[in-house]
């Protein structure tokens, strides 16, 4: 039974199941949220998480992973996510009720009761210093900080990691070349957060917990925190080990195990697949589907939509603003796209050229 | 180092490297909030701004102080890190359309004098590096963010309380 259940969580942590589940589980939370935001449901999932752990703590391997110092906070990022996901998600379902009945949101209520900043604000900020000092300090005497070996540049450990805060973007570096997986994407992250009070011109929601004032932004952002960030950091501190290979959390990190690299380019698949013919010297001719499809995607793609299912949408937001939001938005949409591309079609590049270490 | 072996108790080292981490976790969750509660809508959307790069300095303190260390776990950690950097268009030597910026096989963008190199103050992450991580983390960043952690609780009591109705 142990045995049986240790492979089964191995299996469902191979990276497509991972991913794939994890977007299941975060789609069905969102769309029954009236059911799966009762507190029997949270106290549920943390009840069954800890009778996990306890169960697996005796793994060798799993207890290894679990208890690295700097994996605990970890843990705490998936506990308080979890949490504050479901929280957000209860607050905005009794927010939508109450707006449907013409009361105002909790958060109206409580905006209602004013205190004094002195002594009532600083004095609970006071107890939350001190409590959480405390637990720091009880934290800091049991667990040690990780120290290792002094720094041998002409060694290289296996795996090789980037802080736990970049596993996300070394995770895609799977599916992209560095200078999108590490450079343009983080990039575009940044600048995108930034373009958000921008493009969005909903006037709805402000100050308040809600999903049906705007189900669109709700979703946007829980799939590109919770799936594409978290979970990712997740998926890379837990289950990569050794040269980004793929580990299920009982699994040993074995150095030699193996994963076949039989990656196709979109240029192959084209000249040699459709064609049945050698591909072409010339790089850009070699490469015509795969930057004709790209083209297509994010020059004509916006035009297109615009003139269609998101015609509402650009008549109300305006070309350049709805522009940028979907350029913003389609980069966004190539993550998945590439992810599912390599695991269906082993596709390696849409474009790839070394020549110029452009690689799409 | 010094933590370690000059200071009573023992456990500076563990407080910093904690606290540090839950930091980071603590602004992550912050903007999950402040976006699902809509809070960056006008009037707020300039203290969401101010937002987003204080997450980008919290990083980078996290970052630079990663190196401090200076354990196999550190160089190593920002050696992956900033390899991504080699990468960049145009300016690192390994970029798309880097190579476009030679002349007469002079290459004006090589690993020399690309923007990796210009992070590190070396090829590698060597004693170059270590200085400029170590000034940054305890000088650069804090007073910026420090700046910035000001303008952000000011405009929060300008633009209506934090995260609520207005």
């Amino acid at each position: 039974m142990g045995q049986w259940i240790k492979d089964f969580a191995d299996f469902l942590a191979d990276p497509i199941i991972y991913f794939v589940g994890s977007a299941v589980g975060l789609a069905a939370f969102l769309i029954f949220r009236k059911t799966l935001t009762k507190p029997i449901v949270i106290t549920g999932f943390f009840l069954l998480s800890t009778g996990f752990l306890v169960f697996a703590w005796d793994d060798p391997n799993f207890h290894k992973i679990i208890t690295k110092g700097d994996n605990i906070p970890i843990l705490m990022l998936l506990g308080s996510v979890v949490f504050f996901t479901w929280l957000a998600m209860r607050r905005a379902v009794i927010n939508d009720e109450r707006t449907e009945r013409g009361e105002p949101t909790l958060e109206g209520e409580l905006a209602k009761q004013k205190v004094f900043t002195w002594p009532d604000l600083v004095y609970t900020e006071f107890i939350c210093i001190i409590l959480f000092t405390a637990f720091l300090v009880v934290w800091s005497i049991i667990v040690e900080a990780p120290l290792e070996e002094p720094a041998a540049t002409a060694r290289t450990p296996n795996p090789s990691k980037a802080p736990w805060y970049f596993l996300g973007l070394q995770e895609l570096l799977v599916y992209f070349d560095p200078w999108l997986a590490g450079v343009l994407l983080p990039g575009f992250i940044i600048v995108g957060l930034m373009a958000i009070p921008y493009v969005d011109t909903n006037p709805k929601g402000n100050g308040y917990y809600t999903y049906k004032e705007r189900p669109f932004a709700v979703w946007f952002f829980a799939i590109g925190f919770v799936l594409f960030w978290v979970s990712f950091v997740i998926l890379g501190t837990f289950l990569r080990g050794p040269n980004w290979s793929f580990f299920g959390p009982f699994e040993y990190w074995d150095l030699h195990k193996l994963e076949p690299m039989v990656n196709v380019d979109l240029s192959t698949f084209f000249w040699v697949g459709a064609l049945d013919r050698p591909r072409p010297d010339n790089p850009f001719i070699r490469e015509l589907p795969g930057l004709l499809l790209l083209g297509g995607y994010f020059v004509v793609g916006p035009f297109i939509l615009a003139k269609t299912i998101c015609k509402s949408l650009f008549d109300q937001m305006g070309m350049w603003r709805y522009h940028v939001m979907m350029h913003l938005l389609l980069w966004f949409g190539l993550i998945p796209l590439k992810m599912f591309a390599r695991w269906v079609f082993n596709l390696k590049y849409f474009v790839g050229m070394p020549e110029y270490f452009f690689n799409i | 180092m010094g933590l370690r072996e000059h200071v009573p108790i023992g456990i500076m080292r563990e407080l910093h490297r904690w606290a540090a981490h839950l930091m980071v976790i603590t602004v992550w969750l912050h903007m999950y909030r402040v976006f699902l509660t809509g809070s960056y809508k006008p009037p707020r959307e300039f203290n969401w701004n101010v937002g987003v790069i204080l997450l980008v300095l919290t990083l980078l303190l996290s970052f630079t102080g990663y190196l401090l260390p200076w354990d196999q776990l550190a160089v190593w950690a920002i050696t992956v890190g900033t390899n991504m950097a080699r990468a960049t268009p145009f300016l690192g030597h390994e970029g798309p359309g880097a190579a476009l910026l030679s002349i007469g096989g002079l290459d004006f963008v090589h690993a020399g004098d690309d923007v990796r190199f210009g992070l590190l103050a070396g090829r590698f992450v060597g004693e170059g590096a270590l200085l400029r991580f170590y000034v940054l983390h305890c000088v650069g960043i804090p007073l910026a963010a420090a700046t910035l952690m000001a303008i952000h609780f000011w405009r929060v009591r300008k633009d209506g309380g934090i995260s609520g109705p207005l």
